[in-house]
C-alpha cells in the first residue's frame, strides 16, 4: 500500500478529481467574492470590493503612463432608450456584464465588446420609479449573473446564455415599489434593499438564497416590524425592529415609515456585519411624525446569518430635510495615534463625512464635506447627534389659510452633498474620493397643492447652485483628521462612481461627457476623454492578457435632469446616450 | 371674408355650439377624424374611476367621459393613468401633455383635475376648465359609538381611520399641532379604510366626499356624513373639471359645450345619483 506508483496514481486522481470539481461548479464561489481584493483578472461584485472601497492594486495604467490611455473598443446598448446609465460592470472570465438602462442587461466579450446576448426586461407600463430608469448593476455566483428590476424582480440569468434561471418578486411594484440597486452575494446569500417612492414603502433587507432565489430572512429596518426567517423550511417571524414599536414614532406613523434602502449594501468580512444605509423617514412633513424615526437616515450592521441588527448610527434624526442616509458604508482600517481602528466611513446625504468604530458603531468624527450646511452647525461627538440650527422647513399646515409659508434656504439640497455615487477608499494614499455636490434648495409649505386630483398640503422646492462656476466637487478627504486634502470643481452636479488604483490614479466621470484621471495624491488631473455622453456611471479596472483595462458605461441621465429649478440651466445642454467604453494603454 | 361663415357652417354641420375657436383646431379636428377621443382617468380611485369585478373600468369619471365622447359624437378610448408619487403636476404631464416616458398617457383630455386659479398658473402646458362638482374633505361616524360630531376635539379620545397620504390624513396629524396623531388610523387603500368604519374597527373615517358616499352607498342608518367641524377648513373644497393641452382651445371649447349640456338635460346628475354621489355645484 505504500507503493509509490499507486500513490503516485492516487494523487494524480484526486487532482483530477478536483479539477473536475471545479469545472463542475464552473462559476463564482464565496470564496473568490471575499478574496475579490487579490483578483485583479476579474471585477465579481458591486463596490470592486464586498468592503466598497472601489481600489484596485492594478499599476500598469498609473500616473505616469495614464497619457497613453486610449480606447480600447466602445459598445452602444442601442434602442431609443438612452436614459441615465449609472452602471458599474462586472468582469469575469473575460466576460462583460453591464446593466443598463430600462432593465437591461448585456454580456459582451470583454476583450472585443462583442455582444454576446443581451436580456431586456419586459416591464409594466404602469412602473412610476421616481428617479429615472436606472439600474445600478449586478451580482455574480455560480453560473448566474443577478440583478433587479424597476417592476421590483430580482432575476437570475446563466451567464452563458443569458436565459432566465429564477425570477423572484422581491416587492409588489403597483405598491410604489421598484429596485434598481446592485444586489450583493454574501455567503451564498443576494442580499437586496428596496426601492420606492412615498407610498407607505418600508425599508427592508432581504436575503435569498443565491441559487434558488428563495427568501431566507428579512429584515424590515422600521421599529415594529417583525423580521422573518427560514426555520425548517417555513418561513417564520423572527424578533422585532428596534424591539417594540412606538418607541420613537407617535401612533401608527411607523406603519409607513420610510426608510427605504434603495442603494443596495456592502458587507465587512472582518466584522461577519452586512453594512447599509437606510433612506428618510415618511411623509416628508417631520413635524407629524415627533421622535428620532428609527431606524430612517441611518447606518446599520446587520448578521448575514439571521438579518439581526447589530448596531446602528442615526445620521439625520426626524428628518425634515430628505436627507436619506442610505450612502454606501466603506470598511477601512482608520490609521490614528498609531493604532489600527477597524472604522467604516461614510458620506452622507447630509453634508457630515462620519467615520464610526464598525465594531459597534461608535462615531470617531464628523466633518462637513460640503462648504455649506444650514441645518446643523456639527455632530456631538459623545451623543452622536448633529448640533441643529433649527433651520427647518415649517409646519405646512400652519399656512392653510391659502397662503404660501415662509420660504426656508437650507443646504445641502435634498439631493444631498453627495447622492448615490458610490466614493472611493485608497489604502496607499489613505483618502476617501467623495463625489460631492455643492447645491441648497429653497422650501416653502404650499398651502394647497393637489395630488391624486385632489387638495394636499405640499411643500415646494427650488435647487439653487452654490456657486457660479461649479456644482459637482470630487473631494479628497483624510479620514483621520476630516480635512479636505485636494478638490477638483467641475460646472455640472457629479453623479457618477469613482476608482482609485495603486497606479496613484483616480477615475471618475463628468456629466459633460469626460472619464478623467487625477493624480490620486495631488488631485492633478491627468488625462481625460470625451465619451460622447454624461458619464454617470462607475469605472472599473480589470487585466486581461497582460494589460490592464479600465472600463466605464456612458449615458446621461438619472435624477438630476429631472429636477429643474436653476441646476436645470446648467445641464439642458448635455446629450444622451447609451455606451460601455473600455480603454487600455496605447502600445506604439 | 367667406371663411367664417364656411366655419360655422361646418361646426353647425358638426352639430356644435358657436364656442368653438375657429383656428388652430388640430387637436379636435383629430378626434373628428378618427372619430375617438381619448380620455384620461386615474386608475384604482373608487368611485370616480377604477376595475370592476369582471375587470372593466367603471365609475363616475368613466361614465362623465362616455357622455362627453357621446355629445361629441365619437367614441371613448380610456387612458387609465397611475396616480404619481409627488404631485398632480406629475399626472398632467403624464396623461395630457407630455406623455410617459413608458409609452403611456398623452390623452387628449384628462377628467377629475381640480380646476383653480392658483394652480393654473403653475400648470401653464394646460387649460383646466369645465368644473363638473365640488368635492370636499367631510368625515363619516358612527351615530351609535360618537353621538354628535361638533368638534375634531373627539379625536383626542376617540380613534378616526384616513387613507394614508390623503388631505384628510395630512389634516389630522397636522391641526392642532398633531394633538390627534395618536388616534389616526391609516389604511393604505380607500377600500380597507371604508371596512374598517363599517366592522367598526374605527367609529369615523375622513375622506373626500364622494369617497365616503360611494362606501356608505345607500347604507345611512348607522352612519352621518357632515363637513369637518373646524374653522380654517374651507381650503380643503375644491372645484372638479378637465385639462386639455393649453394650444388645444377648439378642444377645450367642444368639451365645455358637451360638458355643459351633460349638465343642463340631467344627464350629469344620474350620473352621479347612480354612483351614490352628491353632485355640488361648483363654486365659481
Amino acid at each position: 500500500m505504500t507503493d509509490s506508483r499507486f500513490l503516485k496514481h492516487r494523487l494524480a486522481l484526486g487532482v483530477a478529481m478536483l479539477l473536475g470539481t471545479a469545472a463542475a461548479q464552473a462559476g463564482v464561489t464565496d470564496e473568490m467574492i471575499m478574496n475579490a481584493d487579490k483578483d485583479t483578472q476579474n471585477v465579481l461584485t458591486w463596490g470592486i470590493t464586498l468592503n466598497g472601497q472601489r481600489y484596485s492594486p492594478l499599476k500598469a495604467i498609473n500616473a505616469d503612463t495614464v497619457k497613453d490611455l486610449v480606447p480600447a473598443w466602445a459598445f452602444s446598448y442601442g434602442d431609443e432608450k438612452q436614459r441615465g446609465q449609472e452602471a458599474q460592470p462586472l468582469v469575469y472570465n473575460g466576460r462583460m456584464f453591464v446593466t443598463a438602462s430600462y432593465s437591461r442587461l448585456f454580456a459582451l466579450d470583454a476583450r472585443t465588446g462583442q455582444m454576446l446576448w443581451k436580456y431586456e426586461h419586459r416591464l409594466p407600463d404602469a412602473i412610476l420609479p421616481c428617479c429615472d430608469v436606472i439600474n445600478r448593476g449586478a451580482a455574480l455566483y455560480g453560473d448566474l449573473v443577478i440583478f433587479a428590476t424597476l417592476d421590483a424582480q430580482l432575476v437570475a440569468l446563466n451567464q452563458e446564455t443569458g436565459k432566465v434561471v429564477w425570477k423572484q418578486k422581491l416587492d409588489n411594484y403597483k405598491d410604489g415599489y421598484s429596485n434598481s440597486a446592485a444586489p450583493i452575494v454574501v455567503k451564498g446569500l443576494v442580499i437586496t434593499g428596496v426601492s420606492g417612492g412615498e407610498f407607505g414603502v418600508v425599508g427592508r433587507v432581504d436575503a435569498r438564497d443565491a441559487n434558488t432565489g428563495k427568501l431566507v430572512w428579512s429584515r424590515p429596518v422600521i421599529e415594529g416590524f417583525p423580521g422573518k426567517i427560514l426555520k425548517d423550511g417555513q418561513l417564520v417571524d423572527s424578533d422585532i425592529t428596534g424591539g417594540a414599536a412606538n418607541k420613537t414614532w407617535p401612533g401608527d406613523m411607523w406603519q409607513m415609515g420610510g426608510g427605504a434602502t434603495w442603494l443596495g449594501g456592502l458587507y465587512d468580512a472582518e466584522t461577519d456585519s452586512i453594512l447599509i444605509g437606510t433612506g428618510n423617514p415618511a411623509p416628508w412633513n417631520a413635524h407629524t411624525r415627533p421622535g428620532d424615526n428609527l431606524y430612517t437616515a441611518s447606518s446599520l450592521a446587520i448578521d448575514p446569518a439571521t438579518g439581526k441588527i447589530k448596531w446602528h448610527y442615526q445620521t439625520t434624526p426626524n428628518d425634515g430635510f430628505d436627507f436619506d442616509g442610505v450612502n454606501e458604508l466603506v470598511s477601512f482600517d482608520l490609521h490614528k495615534d498609531g493604532k489600527v481602528i477597524k472604522a467604516v466611513g461614510k458620506a452622507d446625504r447630509n453634508g457630515f463625512f462620519y467615520v464610526l468604530d464598525r465594531t459597534d458603531g461608535k462615531l470617531l468624527s464628523a466633518t462637513p464635506f460640503v462648504t455649506k450646511q444650514t441645518w446643523a452647525t456639527g455632530v456631538d461627538l459623545k451623543t452622536g447627534r448633529p448640533i441643529e440650527t433649527g433651520v427647518r422647513p415649517g409646519d405646512p399646515s400652519k399656512s392653510a389659510d391659502g397662503k404660501k409659508g415662509e420660504t426656508v434656504f437650507s443646504a445641502p439640497s435634498f439631493l444631498g452633498g453627495k447622492n448615490w455615487m458610490p466614493m472611493a477608499y485608497n489604502k496607499d494614499t489613505g483618502l476617501f474620493y467623495v463625489p460631492a455636490n455643492e447645491w441648497g434648495m429653497d422650501i416653502w409649505n404650499e398651502p394647497i397643492s393637489y395630488k391624486k386630483g385632489a387638495a394636499y398640503l405640499g411643500a415646494g422646492f427650488t435647487i439653487k447652485p452654490l456657486y457660479e462656476d461649479y456644482i459637482g466637487a470630487l473631494r479628497a478627504i483624510d479620514p483621520a483628521t476630516g480635512k479636505i486634502v485636494w478638490e477638483y470643481h467641475n460646472p455640472a452636479p457629479l453623479w457618477g462612481g469613482v476608482l482609485t488604483t495603486a497606479g496613484n490614479l483616480v477615475f471618475t466621470g463628468t456629466p459633460e461627457g469626460f472619464l478623467k484621471a487625477f493624480d490620486a495624491k495631488t488631485g492633478k488631473e491627468l488625462w481625460k476623454f470625451q465619451t460622447g455622453s454624461g458619464v454617470v456611471g462607475c469605472p472599473v479596472t480589470w487585466e486581461m492578457d497582460g494589460e490592464q483595462y479600465i472600463g466605464v458605461p456612458s449615458g446621461w441621465g438619472g435624477a438630476v435632469p429631472l429636477w429643474g429649478g436653476e441646476v436645470a440651466k446648467r445641464i439642458q445642454h448635455l446629450s444622451q446616450g447609451g455606451s460601455m467604453w473600455v480603454f487600455k494603454l496605447h502600445k506604439s | 371674408m367667406n371663411r367664417i361663415p364656411l366655419a360655422a357652417g361646418l361646426l353647425c354641420a358638426l352639430g356644435l355650439g358657436a364656442g368653438v375657436a375657429l383656428a388652430n383646431a388640430d387637436a379636435l379636428s383629430t378626434v373628428r377624424e378618427k372619430g375617438v377621443l381619448r380620455v384620461a382617468v386615474y386608475k384604482d380611485f373608487p368611485p370616480y374611476s377604477y376595475t370592476d369585478a369582471n375587470g372593466r373600468m367603471t365609475g363616475l369619471d368613466v361614465e362623465v367621459g362616455r357622455a362627453l365622447a357621446e355629445r361629441m359624437g365619437v367614441a371613448m378610448s380610456l387612458e387609465p393613468i397611475p396616480a404619481s408619487d409627488e404631485s398632480m403636476e406629475d399626472d398632467l404631464r403624464n396623461a395630457v401633455w407630455k406623455g410617459h416616458y413608458m409609452g403611456w398617457g398623452a390623452a387628449d383630455v384628462m377628467l377629475h383635475v381640480p380646476v383653480n386659479a392658483d394652480f393654473q398658473q403653475r400648470v401653464d402646458k394646460v387649460t383646466l376648465f369645465a368644473p363638473y362638482y365640488r368635492e370636499l374633505v367631510a368625515i363619516a361616524y358612527d351615530k351609535d359609538k360618537i353621538p354628535d360630531l361638533n368638534s375634531l376635539d373627539v379625536f383626542r379620545k376617540e380613534k378616526v381611520g384616513v387613507e394614508m397620504r390623503t388631505v384628510a390624513d395630512q389634516y389630522l396629524i397636522t391641526t392642532e399641532s398633531g394633538a390627534y396623531i395618536n388616534n389616526v388610523r391609516h389604511f393604505r387603500t380607500p377600500d380597507a379604510a371604508c371596512a374598517a368604519l363599517k366592522s367598526g374597527e374605527v367609529p369615523a373615517l375622513a375622506a373626500q366626499r364622494g369617497q365616503l358616499e360611494y362606501c356608505l352607498g345607500g347604507d345611512r342608518a348607522r352612519f352621518v356624513v357632515t363637513t369637518v367641524p373646524a374653522p380654517n377648513v374651507r381650503v380643503f373644497e375644491w372645484n372638479v373639471g378637465m385639462a386639455v393641452r393649453a394650444s388645444e382651445p377648439g378642444l377645450r371649447d367642444a368639451l365645455g359645450d358637451a360638458m355643459e349640456s351633460l349638465r343642463q338635460d340631467g344627464t350629469l346628475q344620474k350620473i352621479f345619483d347612480a354612483n351614490h354621489v352628491s353632485l355640488n355645484a361648483p363654486a365659481h
